[in-house]
C-alpha cells in the first residue's frame, strides 16, 4: 500500500473534478493513504462555501466537504490562487470569509511538502 | 517545514503565454520548489515553446510581465530548461529564448530527461 | 513500466494526446480518461497500438456510449486504474 499526493487544478463546475474526487475515494477504498490534495489554480474554486447546484445535481464543493468529514484526508488550499479567483479567509468589513471549513489554508510550500513525502503524485 | 527527502521535478510547459495562467502558475511552483531546494527543471513543449520567446510585451495587453524573471532563474538555481525543437520548429519560431542558457532538444531527448525526474507537474 | 500518461482530453479537439504521443517509450503506458476516452478511435493513437499499452477507463467510456471492438485497447475500471497509478514510477498528466 502506497501514499498518494493529489493536485486538482480543475473547477467545481468541470467533470473532471468529479473524475479526482472519486479516484480519491477509490484509493482509500483500495487500502492506500492519501496524506494530502492540493487544489491549485481553478482548483480552488471547489472550497467557495457560497457555491450552489440544484438539488438533482452533484454539488462537487460539499462532496469535497464530505469526503474530507468522513476520511479526515487534508485538502489544501493554495490561497494566492484562491484570492485570484475571489476567494478570502479575510474577516475585514469589505469581505466575507468564504473558504469552507473543510479546507485548511495553504501556499505552494504545503505543495513541495506533500508531493516530496508521498511515495506517488498524482495530478489530477 | 522543510521536508528530509530531496525529489527531482519536471514542471512541463504546455501553454501558450498568455494562455489563463497556466505560465504564471507554473512559474510560481517552479520558483517555490526551487526555493525549498528540491531540483527543478523547465520543460517547453507544444505551445509552451511560445512563453520561452525573447521581446514578449506582456504589459502592452495588460498583463504582468513574468517572463522577465526567466532571466533570473539563475538565481534560483534552475538552470536544466529544455524546449522542443520540434515544436519550435513547427510553429517558424527563433530561437532566440528569454533564458540565458536553454537547451533546444529532440523530442527523443525530451523524453530522456523527463524520464529523470521523479515528479512531472503539467500545465 | 516507467511513465503511465494519463490523457484526460479528446485528440479530436486538441494536441495534448500528440504532445503525449511525440515523447511517450515502448516502456510506457497509456491511461485514457474523461474526454480523453474518445481518443479510442483516433488514428494517432490506434497506428502505436501495436507498440504502446493502452487502457481506458470503463466508467469514462459507458458514461459516453463509446463501445471499444479494439482489442488491443484495454479496458480497466478506477480500482484496475488505481493500481497501475501505484504500479508506475511516476504519472504525467496530459490535460
Amino acid at each position: 500500500m502506497s501514499s498518494f499526493a493529489l493536485i486538482v487544478t480543475t473547477s467545481p463546475t468541470d467533470n473532471k473534478t468529479y473524475t479526482a474526487l472519486t479516484f480519491a475515494q477509490q484509493l482509500l477504498a483500495d487500502g492506500h493513504s492519501i496524506i494530502g490534495i492540493f487544489f491549485y489554480q481553478d482548483g480552488v474554486l471547489n472550497a467557495n462555501q457560497y457555491v450552489q447546484a440544484p438539488s438533482d445535481e452533484v454539488n462537487l464543493y460539499q462532496a469535497w466537504s464530505t469526503f474530507q468529514k468522513q476520511s479526515a484526508t487534508p485538502l489544501h488550499l493554495c490561497i494566492t490562487a484562491g484570492e485570484r479567483r475571489g476567494l478570502t479567509d479575510s474577516n475585514e468589513v469589505a469581505f466575507s470569509h468564504n473558504i469552507d471549513d473543510h479546507f485548511t489554508i495553504s501556499g505552494l510550500g504545503e505543495l513541495v511538502v506533500l508531493t516530496c513525502k508521498a511515495d506517488k503524485v498524482i495530478q489530477l | 517545514m522543510m521536508s528530509d527527502q530531496v525529489k527531482k521535478y519536471a514542471i512541463v510547459n504546455t501553454s501558450a503565454t498568455f494562455n489563463k495562467f497556466n505560465a504564471k502558475e507554473a512559474l510560481d511552483a517552479a520558483l517555490i520548489l526551487a526555493s525549498y531546494e528540491m531540483p527543478v527543471a523547465l520543460y517547453f513543449i507544444g505551445d509552451g515553446v511560445y512563453q520561452a520567446q525573447k521581446q514578449q510585451n506582456a504589459e502592452s495587453i495588460g498583463a504582468k510581465d513574468f517572463i522577465a524573471t526567466f532571466k533570473a532563474l539563475g538565481f534560483y538555481d534552475i538552470e536544466d530548461i529544455y524546449i522542443s525543437a520540434d515544436c519550435l520548429s513547427q510553429r517558424q519560431l527563433a530561437t532566440e529564448f528569454a533564458f540565458t542558457d536553454a537547451k533546444l532538444v529532440s523530442k527523443e531527448e525530451f523524453a530522456v530527461r523527463l524520464n529523470q525526474a521523479d515528479v512531472i507537474l503539467t500545465f | 513500466m516507467t511513465i503511465l500518461h494519463i490523457v484526460r482530453s479528446s485528440a479530436f479537439n486538441d494536441n495534448k494526446l500528440e504532445l503525449c504521443l511525440s515523447i511517450v517509450t515502448e516502456h510506457d503506458s497509456i491511461f485514457l480518461i474523461d474526454d480523453g476516452v474518445y481518443n479510442i478511435a483516433h488514428p494517432s493513437l490506434l497506428k502505436l497500438l501495436d507498440r504502446i499499452e493502452v487502457f481506458a477507463l470503463t466508467e469514462h467510456t459507458n458514461a459516453r456510449a463509446l463501445n471499444i471492438d479494439n482489442k488491443k485497447i484495454r479496458t480497466a475500471d478506477l480500482s484496475a486504474f488505481v493500481a497501475l497509478t501505484d504500479n508506475a514510477e511516476k504519472t504525467i498528466t496530459w490535460q
